[in-house]
């Protein structure tokens, strides 16, 4: 049975001893996703003893770029049983156990419970502060990660040590951040991300782990930038006073529970339109689309009709158009966001498109090169 | 001082995604971004000057209160981390 290990126990920090250890725990992944596939394969292939996996989902076509426990064959099997077939076949040793269920408030607690180590790998905040305030309820070490875009966030949370919640307290407003599907995630990033959940998983359960470090990955750069943090004394849930000691509603904490829908990038997200909404206000010939972008960026591609505008002459262009009902339009919904907040607090009738032109041209709708102009 | 962006703000704008600044405190440091990237303070904090609820600022490994952030010295500082969350998994 250890033979399979020997390149591993070559390492002094590991031998025998320490793959005894390995195959003796227990490790829940939250998430048999992107970041959860790398994650479970690696730590089933190094030979941890129990890996649990809790999903509630089934593979879909549009996750296969990423999320490597799956293939072809197993779109519309649930994720968690697909998983299983996988680890199983990659190392018999390894126990797989099955959670195919969303967590919630009410069966979290009780399926962390036999884990040494969760492994976050959720793909939603309100999933992500569940799993957080569970990991400090039990006094469970918490190996996170999320991605988007090119870019990666990893944290190890230790009991005692710091959560989630010192990092960032409050769940930022609905819509205010993209998920993959709209902002969209490489796959690669993902694996990266997930392989480094199973090395510093590895760590904790070796005792080779004592650092506290948000780590970002920048893809494009190729670089890793280490955070320093610290516990939050005054954190909610792992503070000095802690005012979280059971588990709350996070649908209800992170707005979701509002009935908002999401709306993608930007900091105006109660006056932002999905493509499809933006239909009835383009229906409206009064309306002005104005595109933030630089003059580059427009001649590659512009909703039809629309007109440039610099972010620096929105000051003057709203002394002159006081009256001018807008939708301002950018790449993905940032700048466009400002720029609507600014119009809105100058009294305008305006409205950002959530997702900017790339999520307006994924809609099928035709983008112009043609009648480029400025305001 | 160095000052990190994230990542997917510093794209949209097209600035670097670490910039290098004497600015004394945060609020100097905003009005600096602004003037290159006119809009990115807007992004960073609210019109009351507080820094917006889905960001964290760090300041040499320590988290500062959003109400504070804006008035802090960053006089001493030599990283000053901008970091949003995000949820992708």
């Amino acid at each position: 049975m250890m033979a399979r290990y020997q390149r591993q126990m070559v390492l002094g920090e590991v031998g025998q001893k320490g793959q005894r250890r390995l195959l003796n725990s227990r490790v829940l992944v939250v998430g048999a996703g992107a970041l959860g596939s790398a994650a479970a394969t690696y730590l089933a292939l190094a030979g941890v003893g129990t890996v649990g996996l809790v999903d509630g989902d089934v593979v879909e076509l549009s996750n296969l770029h990423r999320q490597i426990l799956h293939d072809s064959d197993q779109v519309g099997v649930l994720k968690t049983e697909s998983a299983q077939r996988r680890l199983g076949a990659l190392n018999p040793d390894v126990r797989v156990v099955e959670h195919p269920v969303f967590l919630n408030r009410d069966n979290t607690l009780g399926i962390f419970a036999p884990y040494d180590v969760i492994v976050n790998g959720s793909d939603n905040f309100p999933t992500r502060y569940l799993v957080n305030d569970a990991a400090v309820l039990l006094q469970k070490p918490l190996v996170d990660a999320a991605i988007l875009r090119f870019e990666g966030q990893l944290a190890v949370f230790r009991p005692g040590l710091g959560c989630y919640r010192c990092l960032f307290p409050e769940p930022p407003p609905l819509g205010t951040v993209p998920d993959c599907a709209v902002a969209g995630i490489l796959g690669a990033v993902a694996g990266v991300m997930g392989s480094m959940q199973a090395v510093e998983t590895l760590k904790l359960l070796l005792g080779l782990s004592n650092d506290n470090r948000l780590r970002i990955y920048d893809a494009l750069a190729g670089t890793w930038y280490p955070v320093p943090f610290m516990r939050d004394p005054a954190c909610r849930v792992c503070g000095d006073a802690p005012t979280v000691s059971t588990l709350i509603d996070y649908e209800n904490f992170c707005g979701v529970a509002a009935g908002l829908d999401d709306r993608g990038s930007g900091v105006a997200g109660e006056w932002s339109v999905t493509v499809d909404e933006a239909d009835s206000l383009l229906a409206d010939p009064n309306l002005l689309v104005i595109d933030v972008r630089d003059p580059r960026e427009y001649a590659a591609g512009h909703i039809p009709g629309a007109v440039r505008l610099n972010l620096e002459d929105l000051d003057a262009w709203v002394s002159h158009h006081a009256d001018q009902k807008t939708l301002v339009v950018c790449q993905v919904g940032i700048r466009s966001a400002s720029a609507t907040e600014y119009l809105r607090l100058n009294q305008m009738d305006a409205w950002n498109l959530a997702g900017g032109t790339r999520a307006w041209e994924a809609s099928g709708r035709p983008l112009s090169q043609e009648d480029a102009q400025n305001t | 001082m160095t000052v990190h962006l994230p990542g997917d703000l510093a794209h949209e704008f097209g600035a670097p995604a670490h910039h290098i600044t004497t600015a004394e405190n945060l609020n100097a440091l905003l009005q600096e971004l602004d003037r290159q990237y006119p809009g990115m303070a807007n992004w960073i904090a609210e019109v009351n000057g507080s820094v917006r609820q889905h960001l964290s600022v760090f300041v040499d490994g320590r988290r500062l209160e959003p109400t504070a952030a804006l008035t802090t010295s960053l006089a001493h500082a030599q990283e000053v981390w901008i970091l949003r969350a995000v949820s992708g998994g």
